[in-house]
């Protein structure tokens, strides 16, 4: 079980000895503002918003890529943030990411052996036929077979979708409780991204683990995710069990990503309504709801208060930040988006 | 590119491989290692002794000789044989050479990894320090310097090595900048590893192209300074270098009247140096391929 | 802008103060000790005091730190140990001299280096390409000096054109006017060899440089779109690759006009020319140090203000640098 409690990271707009001059000094960006969430083990939440709204943010902030300004993680009940003080390397034993360019993160100049020994030998062990053992059981694991021809390969031998498959790997080898993928099959070719999320799932399932699944694509989290959080400028929006939230969006900001699905079918017309305009300027946020200023039913109170998320349907497990939420239209959108 | 395997020995065989495969490259490989080969076994091939005074058979001293079958390269003023003097100045270029460049990439690629990977103001203060060392002076820095400590051979080095690094430095840390962004680095810290091991481990071999391609400049800029430095009479006397020959002969005031006294040594050096930039060339050459022609 | 040219201007003058303090504590510091040249053991005890005191050499060492500093600061570097005239007085002249010839040959190997780069790599491929790359590479790597005594050999000696070296005939007079004395033809005479020198051999450079930024510039897009609208090669190079070329060039300006300068020790010596490098050499050889260490500042002035120049004409040459 993975408990994240009003996780915070703010970016000064200006930083360093110029801070101290600047006109813009004391401004921050809320890339994430009071993030919580939780994932049991063995499930997976799909956090997902546009580029920029803070969700890849989160992700290195739990990975501790990144400082948070405040808030923690609990691990099973222990505090990450007491774990990181402790030791930052047992940390990592429990929490683990995948990044999204399986290009980049990948460094060329390391064999598949060197990749996947590092995070052992990081960790303390030292004996070579233990780590020899454990590269090929997970390199089976993640699909890379036989796993005795690939611990010789360069990076460059292999296909993207080999790559993210080792990146997995190198993720899993130490067994970690919580797995951040931050996009992993953004980047990879149409005919890959399929294997990546099945792989994921059977992870998820025979390792026990809690997966945070970071993607900008509402079309393939209902596949693989058994909660999903929407994410606006920082904030979580709306979050609840993936049908639940695909099917009765309570928030605006939910109909009109959904909306943007694109269904394989012509004969199919939408209702609902697309938002117009970009996101907003993150440094001075607009007052009240966030996402006023696209929201086709914003009113009066929209602009003056913010929204604390509230059930959706009176469904506990289904909340959504909006005042509107009982007033909104019907959403009786056609089953096309769950392609 | 050189990625079939890992190591910092397989990454320089590598490259040696490499620079063979343009025709420069491979003529520059030829002539040093035929240099490396002078400097080895000066004490055979050189026919006298470099400081060695000859006489002809009447026991009169052969003061500037011309070239001829017994001196193939004629005589200085003392009479001592050119050619041999030229064949043992070879060891001095490539000993200082090598040295120099050795140091100057210990120290160059070590500050740029550093500052570059760290920022804040570890990089802000190395890199005005590296600034700082922009305005001095090479050769009139390396004079004081000499005539100051003593005129070893050991000097010679430690003077360029602590002037020279910061070029180095420089091309290393914007290099460590974009790499350091990569996000295999960010897998490496989530990893466990520790800042040292990420800049060693990680970025380092991601450098080794850039850093051999400076070793190569260095080492032929380090062989031409060596040479001026020479040439101002401020190396080891007891040393025959390229430089001091040109020396001598240029103090003796007889290098207008005997040219076979300068033009070897200095062809000397021009020779090595070309062969030191076209190994350097070719190999910057393969790791950026967009050099080459299109 | 203002704020950049400012901070620019106090980190020379730090950097002034770093070198001056490094010499200071050179001379101070290190095995060789200056003083004992003029100060001989064989002179009675009190002659040695008298000698100290005169040089100010009897005082703590931060106090000669300090008078040394302030003496810096209104260019006092003291008397010359050879020749008792002020030091001041005899380096003016040769920082001109040293100016006159570096300045001019490095302009002119710059601006013919970047054209004939841009030549050879528009004739990429050919047989030109390859020899000039191989020729410039060549010269580069022969050593300065040598190549000009080579030319001295072949041009003074032996063909008799040029002088053998000097800044002007022994026994000319050119009034009290600095200007008659630069512009005869005398001082022509004796410059143009050591100026053809210096800019053949610092011409290799920019022009290698070029010729590979030109080739990588080949191969951006926008050159590419320039192909497809039919435009002329000619007008490619000219208008669009030479431009974008020259911009990795201009930064290695500062680094060249450095080497330019510090070399400037050897094509003096080569060249008897009287500028600030022989005058160093001359001095270190007769342990003149009050020269050697104004010689010293003077060229590393001439090397940092190069540096500043230089990083200015980059900004003005290249529109997305905005100086803050």
């Amino acid at each position: 079980m993975i408990d994240v409690i009003d996780l915070k990271k703010y970016f000064p707009v200006v930083s360093g000895i110029r801070s101290l001059f600047s006109r813009s000094r004391g401004k921050v960006v809320k890339a994430v503002d009071s993030v919580s969430f939780q994932i049991e083990t063995g499930q997976v939440l799909g956090l997902v918003g546009e580029s920029g709204c803070g969700k890849s943010t989160t992700g290195r902030v739990l990975l501790d890529l990144e400082q948070p300004t405040s808030g923690d993680i609990l691990i099973n009940g222990e505090s990450g943030r007491a774990l990181k003080k402790k030791n930052r390397k047992t940390y990592y034993r429990r929490i683990q990411m995948i990044f999204q360019d399986p290009y980049g993160s990948i460094n060329p100049q390391h064999n598949v052996a060197s990749i996947l020994s590092r995070p052992l030998m990081y960790q303390g062990i030292r004996d070579k036929t233990i780590i020899r053992d454990k590269m090929l059981e997970t390199l089976d694991r993640v699909g890379l077979s036989p796993p005795e021809a690939f611990l010789e390969k360069y990076p460059h031998l292999l296909s993207g979708g080999q790559r993210q498959r080792l990146c997995i790997g190198r993720a899993i080898i130490l067994e970690p409780e919580f797995l951040v993928a931050d996009e992993p099959i953004s980047m990879l070719d149409v005919s890959i991204k399929s294997g990546i999320i099945i792989l994921l799932k059977r992870l998820v399932r025979e390792q026990n683990l809690s997966l945070l699944y970071i993607t900008h694509d509402l079309a393939t989290v209902g596949h693989l995710c058994d909660k999903i959080a929407i994410m606006y400028m920082g904030r979580i929006v709306e979050i609840g069990p993936t049908d639940d939230v695909l099917d009765r969006p309570g928030h605006p900001y939910t109909r009109a990503l959904i909306s943007s699905i694109p269904i394989p079918d012509p004969s199919i017309t939408r209702s609902g309504a697309p938002i117009s305009g970009a996101i907003s300027d993150p440094v001075n946020l607009p007052s009240g709801c966030r996402f006023h200023p696209r929201c086709p039913y914003a009113e009066n109170l929209c602009r003056q208060r913010e929204p604390v998320s509230a059930a959706v349907k009176d469904n506990p497990e289904h909340g959504a930040a909006c005042f509107l939420t009982d007033k909104l239209p019907g959403f009786d959108l056609t089953k096309g988006h769950r392609c | 590119m050189f990625t079939n395997d890992g190591g910092m020995v397989t990454v320089f065989l590598n490259s040696l491989k490499m620079v063979s495969g343009s025709k420069l490259g491979l003529a520059g490989l030829v002539v040093f290692i035929v240099c490396l080969g002078v400097a080895v076994f000066a004490p055979v091939l050189a026919p006298y002794q470099p400081l060695e005074k000859n006489y002809d058979a009447a026991g009169k001293l052969m003061k500037l000789h011309p070239p001829s079958v017994q001196h193939p390269l004629g005589t200085t003023l003392l009479g001592r044989d050119v050619f041999s003097q030229v064949i043992w100045g070879a060891r001095p270029a490539l000993i200082i050479g090598l040295s120099t460049a050795a140091g100057v990439i210990l120290i160059g690629v070590n500050i740029g990894l550093i500052s570059g990977y760290y920022g804040g103001w570890i990089d802000n203060l190395l890199m005005r320090i590296t600034d700082i060392f922009m305005g001095v002076p090479f050769l009139p820095f390396i004079i004081v310097m000499l005539s100051l400590t003593g005129r070893s051979m050991v000097t010679v080095i430690f003077a360029m090595v602590i002037i020279m690094w910061r070029s180095t430095a420089r091309v290393i840390r914007s290099q460590v900048l974009t790499l350091r962004e990569r996000p295999f680095v960010d897998a490496a810290r989530i990893s466990g590893a520790s800042g040292l091991k990420i800049i060693y481990v990680e970025i380092a071999p991601n450098i080794l192209p850039i850093a051999l391609v400076n070793v190569a400049f260095a080492l032929a800029w380090a062989i031409i300074t060596e040479a001026s430095i020479g040439f101002l009479g401020f190396s080891d006397p007891d040393v025959m270098s390229w430089g001091t020959i040109i020396y001598r002969s240029f103090a003796s005031q007889m290098s207008y009247k005997a040219w076979w006294w300068v033009v070897p040594p200095g062809a000397a050096i021009m020779v090595l140096v070309t062969a030191v930039y076209f190994i350097g060339r070719a190999y910057e050459e393969m790791i950026n391929p967009r050099l080459q022609k299109i | 802008m203002l704020k950049y040219l400012v901070n620019r201007i106090l980190f020379m003058v730090l950097t002034i103060y770093v070198l001056a303090t490094l010499m200071f504590f050179m001379f101070r510091l290190l095995p060789g000790d200056p003083t004992m040249t003029v100060i001989s053991s064989a002179m009675s005890p009190k002659a040695q005091e008298a000698m100290k005191r005169q040089y100010g050499l009897d005082k703590p060492l931060y106090r000669q730190y300090t008078a040394y500093l302030n003496n810096i600061v209104h260019l006092d570097f003291g008397y010359s140990f050879q020749h008792s005239r002020r030091v001041s007085q005899m380096i003016a002249g040769r920082m001109l001299n040293t100016l006159l010839l570096i300045l001019p040959s490095m302009i002119a190997a710059y601006a013919l280096g970047v054209i004939m780069g841009a030549f050879i790599a528009y004739k990429r491929g050919g047989r030109t390409e390859i020899s000039s790359v191989i020729l410039a590479t060549a010269f580069q790597s022969a050593p300065v000096f040598w190549i000009g005594m080579l030319c001295i050999f072949i041009f003074s000696v032996h063909l008799d054109i040029f002088p053998l070296g000097h800044i002007l005939s022994p026994g000319m007079h050119y009034g009290k006017s600095a200007l008659a004395k630069y512009l005869s033809l005398d001082f022509f005479h004796h410059f143009a060899l050591p100026f053809t020198v210096i800019t053949a051999y610092n011409i290799c450079f920019p022009m290698l440089l070029m010729r590979s930024s030109m080739l990588e510039t080949f191969g951006e897009d926008f050159i590419e779109l320039c192909k497809m609208k039919g435009m002329g090669e000619k007008r490619i190079i000219y208008k669009h690759a030479m431009r974008n070329s020259f911009l990795p060039i201009a930064t290695t300006l500062p680094l060249i006009l450095g080497w330019a300068v510090a070399g400037s020790v050897v094509i003096e010596t080569v060249f008897s020319w009287p500028g600030l490098g022989l005058l160093m050499v001359e001095a270190v050889q007769c342990s003149d140090y009050p020269v050697v260490q104004a010689c010293f500042l003077m060229i590393a002035v001439l090397t940092i203000v190069g540096n500043f120049v230089a990083d200015l004409l980059y900004g003005i040459l290249d529109p997305r640098i905005v100086y803050k």
